[in-house]
């Protein structure tokens, strides 16, 4: 129909643009005119469009299910509107986390980060599983009677296991981000109450949604058994599909809404540490939110472009290339697996670097300092907690950082202090879960202090760290190296 | 109550079975075209189906071999009533009767 619409008005034509393939060869040319004949003696445009547009989601929601043994197709998992939502994440997400800046950290709701990445997270698992569960069940229908269909319906049944465990491995992920962002290391599960209910309850009833498109999809495939008589039941159950596309609209808006409206913000996903920017600021973000945006649009202009099949036999005959198009739909879906790595691991490798750095920066500026205390003090690092003598303690000493004698760290530029005549010991609390220390001794001494008798300046770091335990003191053990700090 | 799908073709399409019933009643006068359909419809039932429903009905009827789509002559693709098509209508037509002429003589005896 390419090109052969000339005369409809454009939002007709976008909307018949929006039927399946195999229905734009069929009724589209037709259409068109029907619509520009409408319009010439007066319908509104709006109306004809709107009438195309409601027409289209109903056929792309037939068109992506599986025929029943008389009948058409029941609605499943609407899967272009899956790929647009997953697609529309993919991008603002994507661009949430490229656009990477090195502003102060500060606080975030991690909640809202974990509902956008756990959705999305979901939203693809759900992509794939439509995508693999559309092959299988055109092999079945190539293969309606004998062994062979048992077999494939019991690989399509195994296929709806797979699809669930991978759902629910992503709901776990999801959950386990949640609480890692609430501070929790160790996935307890009291930590719901402090940060992973939305993101719980949203994977939860994604589940369901899921859960309810393949079991409707598995009941209505094998065909004329005693369930099958609710099989319309049974569809509008498997129309709770639609909340799983609601929840991505929604995760969707509130994501872009995130990213218009959000000041910089940093927070913590596992070990890494991420601070994001707003992502339409043009001095920065736009740069990056823009390519991200393009490939968002050309995966979800290509989506929208494969044909979709329609097995009932009138229309099978125009249906030429499912093997080809199941393997399209499974290319996107790869595709977009491929983006996402690719974003996330480019906004890891930058906002790890900036995020610990920031610590070990501290420490050797407040090492600098105690020295400079050390030298004032006659070689003694016993007065860095208070002035003596005309020599300024470590607080005054100006090097941006504040100080906690005796206590822990309670953030990057707060750093924890314990000290004696001829060694310190000095720990900086990473949100993200990280305890680094430097220990310095001055001379060799005979009771360990950071795991350590002779002199020098250790580089250490305890991971997996919770806050109140990263508190400076001489019995404080990590992974210590003297070239620098190691990796937590 | 309930009747097989099979029996009743225009049943069977749910909420396009109205419509499919206009568009069958339509075409047995001749083949026409979306737009044809359209104003014919409106003409005999006073009913303007949007051209998104119509072209849905006219799929499903499509689908389950009720309708025909002719050769596009330029532009324009028309449809014929199969014999099936006919059938189905007639057989729809009958019921609806039935069901008419029980509704007018209860009617009857209630109001006389």
């Amino acid at each position: 129909m390419a090109g052969r619409g000339a005369g409809a008005p454009l939002i007709v034509r976008l909307a018949l643009r929006l039927y399946p393939s195999f229905w734009r060869e069929r009724y589209g040319e037709d259409a068109v005119v029907t619509a520009c004949d409408l319009v010439a003696e007066g319908q509104g445009i709006a109306s004809v469009a709107w009438s195309y547009l409601k027409g289209a989601v109903r056929a792309q929601q037939r068109s992506t299910g599986f025929a029943g043994p008389n009948g058409p197709s029941r609605v499943r998992l609407p899967n272009p509107v899956l790929y647009v939502c997953s697609y529309i994440w993919l991008g603002c997400s994507g661009g949430m986390l490229l656009v990477v800046g090195a502003s102060e950290p500060g606080t975030i709701a991690p909640r809202l980060v974990a509902l956008v990445i756990g959705l999305g997270m979901l939203a693809t698992t759900a992509t794939l599983s439509d995508a693999g569960a559309h092959i299988v069940g055109l092999r079945v229908r190539r293969a309606p009677d004998g062994r062979r269909r048992v077999v494939l319906v019991a690989g399509g049944i195994a296929f709806a296991g797979v699809s669930l465990a991978a759902v629910v491995a992503s709901a776990a992920v999801m959950a386990d981000v949640s609480v890692r962002l609430a501070g929790h290391r160790d996935f307890p599960f009291p930590a719901f109450a402090s940060g992973g209910e939305e993101a719980i309850l949203a994977g939860l009833i994604t589940l369901l949604a899921v859960l309810g498109g393949i079991v409707g999809y598995e009941v209505t495939r094998l065909g004329r058994t005693p369930v099958e008589r609710a099989r319309p039941w049974l569809g509008r159950f498997a129309g709770g599909s639609l909340a799983l596309e609601a929840a991505m609209v929604v995760t969707s808006v509130a994501a872009w809404g995130f990213l218009l409206s959000a000041p910089p913000h940093s927070f913590s996903v596992g070990r890494i540490w991420l601070t994001t920017d707003n992502a339409l600021r043009p001095d920065t973000g736009w740069l990056w939110a823009l390519p991200m945006g393009a490939v968002a649009l050309l995966l979800v202009l290509g989506a929208l472009s494969f044909p979709r099949r329609r097995t009932e036999p009138a229309v099978s005959a125009i249906s030429r290339r499912p093997a080809l198009s199941a393997l399209g739909s499974v290319a996107v879906s790869l595709a977009l697996l491929g983006v996402l790595s690719w974003g996330v691991a480019l906004a890891s490798r930058v906002t790890y670097g900036y995020g610990y750095s920031a610590a070990e920066t501290n420490l050797q500026t407040a090492l600098t300092g105690a020295l400079m205390n050390y030298t004032s003090a006659d070689f003694s690092f016993a007065g860095l907690d208070r002035q003596t003598g005309g020599i300024s303690s470590l607080a005054e000493i100006d090097t941006g950082l504040s100080y906690t004698f005796g206590g822990s760290s309670i953030g990057e530029h707060d750093v924890s202090v314990a000290s004696g005549r001829t060694w310190v010991v000095l720990a900086d609390w990473q949100p993200a879960g990280a305890c680094f220390f430097i220990a310095d001794l001055r001379i060799s001494v005979d009771r360990r202090v950071a795991g350590q008798t002779g002199p020098g300046t250790f580089y250490g770091v305890v991971p997996y760290s919770p806050q109140v335990a990263c508190r400076a003191r001489r019995d404080l053990r990590g992974d210590e190296s003297t070239e620098g700090f190691p990796s937590p | 109550m309930s009747r097989s799908p099979s029996s009743d073709p225009l049943s069977a399409l749910g909420r396009f079975g109205a419509p499919a019933s206009l568009i069958l009643t339509s075409l047995v006068t001749g083949p026409k075209h979306g737009y044809g359909l359209t104003k014919d419809i409106e003409g005999f039932a006073g009913v303007r189906l949007g051209p998104g429903t119509l072209y849905e009905a006219l799929a499903r009827l499509e689908e389950r071999g009720l309708v025909a789509s002719l050769p596009a002559e330029e532009r324009r693709r028309p449809y014929a009533i199969t014999e099936l098509g006919s059938k189905a209508l007639a057989d729809s037509l009958e019921r609806t009767s039935r069901v008419a002429d029980v509704a007018r003589s209860r009617l009857g005896a209630v109001s006389g």
